[in-house]
């Protein structure tokens, strides 16, 4: 599975840009990421998810997922990122250290 | 709807204390005036007066903690008046939009936010290693950094500035977040953050640094802040982070449909545009240049603003405050100019109005 995440905006408008192949990861975090991407129903989400409301310096996350299941890829700001993508979302973010 | 009688009687009539209220230097007295009535009437007209006062309002600043987590706001720390935390985010969260609000309140008239005391909510320690701080359209919200190369956004009194600027905006031009609106929305934000550190710092222009965000990178980022209004693309270039994207004219104009069309990118063209505006006039830069800009975001330009209209309405505003063809009115065109718009400057009226009557021409004159 190939995963394709960025994240633009935010105060500092410094993106975070990053590909990667899960394979070249642990088993169990290969493990962790499925069930991330499954609980997230990310195939299923909307193509584009926009916050409509008011506010500023919030940032935007590009996620694309290319795997067995399928490819997709989903455009979201983040005041409307659901409850169920937020862990995949904090995961990925957290994984740019490597 | 049937009126209760109100068998109270003031000696000064209520709506007098409701015009001292709205000025922030006799609120105080308008408030202990009715105290003293109050006592001895035995009648709560101080509370009775409260949703009139509401409109007007005063400084109240409230930090919430949201303890790493993404609960909006959080819990409450720190209330107006309320003591020094130990927290040093929560101090500053709360020393640095006093001093907004401050600034807003001595400089432009301007009573918080919405002109109508809006009070001012942080929260402070979002998420976790939260390497950002927003407006989310209602408060201020800040993260700590990840400690690598950010240190906590409350560390720069311009950062507060930035984000209250946000709610200002929201109130008046309503700048669409997005494109060259959302590139001019950020702009004003960069501008008033950085005339609000001027003005703390007591700065004129020519000694400012015109830096927003300096204190942000911890030491091992190369560069000084995140965005320079004098030079912009020039901030920081660091392996890790990349190179400031700003452009410093229309020339360079990113187009991208990241960052909501570049907001935070494409804002380098307006900020330098003020800063020459600023530095060419001299002096206190929120004074003349500062003022110029304020009038045009309250009032004078639409939602859909680009930089064109920008340029054209600061000319005009600086024509009605300051005179046609004045100086401050020629910097502001020049500024426009150097980035690489053209603005439009209306004739003043009495150029393009007839003579009224015939010149008479001298004997002797062909």
């Amino acid at each position: 599975m190939r995963i394709d995440f960025e994240r633009s905006g935010g105060f500092t408008g410094i993106p975070l840009r990053y590909s990667m192949s899960t394979e070249d990861l642990p088993a169990g975090e290969q493990e962790k990421l499925a069930e991330l991407i499954r609980a997230a129903g990310f195939f299923d989400l909307p193509p584009v998810i926009r916050s409509t409301g008011p506010g500023a310096d919030r940032f935007q996350y590009t996620i694309s997922v290319d795997s067995d299941e399928g490819k997709h890829t989903v455009e979201i700001d983040e005041a409307a990122v659901p409850s169920q993508l937020q862990p995949l979302i904090a995961w990925l973010q957290a994984s740019r250290k490597r | 709807m049937k009126h209760a009688h109100n068998h109270i009687c003031f000696v000064i009539p209520p709506v007098i204390y409701q015009k001292m209220a709205e000025k922030p230097h006799l609120r105080e007295r308008a408030m202990r005036a009715m105290e003293i009535s109050e006592r001895q009437r035995g009648v709560r007209q101080a509370a009775m007066m409260l949703p009139l006062l509401g409109a007007a309002g005063t400084k109240h600043r409230t930090i919430f903690d949201a303890t790493n987590g993404t609960n909006q706001p959080g819990s409450e720390v720190r209330d107006e008046g309320d003591p020094e935390s130990q927290d040093i985010s929560v101090n500053e969260a709360y020393d640095y939009s006093g001093d907004t609000y401050d600034f807003f309140s001595q400089v432009y008239n301007r009573n918080s936010v919405d002109d109508h005391g809006l009070l001012l909510k942080s929260t402070v320690h979002f998420d976790n290693q939260y390497n950002n701080a927003f407006w989310n359209g209602f408060q201020m919200i800040y993260g700590d950094g990840d400690g690598e190369h950010f240190n906590r956004f409350t560390i720069s009194v311009d950062v507060i500035g930035h984000e209250l600027t946000h709610g200002i905006t929201q109130n008046e031009a309503q700048l669409v977040y997005q494109g060259q609106p959302g590139a001019l929305n950020e702009s004003m934000s960069d501008v008033f953050g950085s005339l609000l550190k001027q003005w703390v710092n007591n700065q004129t222009a020519d000694k400012a640094d015109w830096l927003i965000g300096q204190g942000l990178f911890t030491d091992v980022v190369k560069g000084t802040a995140l965005r320079s209004m004098s030079a912009p693309g020039t901030a920081y270039d660091d392996p890790d982070l990349g190179k400031d994207p700003q452009p410093a004219h229309m020339r360079d104009l990113v187009n991208t449909n990241r960052d909501n069309g570049g907001v935070h990118i494409n804002s380098g063209i307006p900020n330098r545009a003020f800063f020459l505006a600023a530095t060419n006039l001299g002096g206190f830069a929120w004074q003349k240049a500062g003022l110029i800009w304020y009038r045009t975001l309250c009032g004078r330009l639409s939602p859909t603003a680009d930089f064109q209209a920008a340029a054209d309405a600061t000319v005009a505003v600086a024509a009605s405050l300051f005179g046609s063809a004045s100086i401050e009115q020629k910097a502001v065109i020049d500024a426009w100019a150097n980035v690489g718009i053209t603005a439009t400057v209306e004739a003043p009226a009495a150029l393009t109005a007839p003579p009224k009557s015939p010149v008479a021409k001298p004997m002797g004159a062909r």
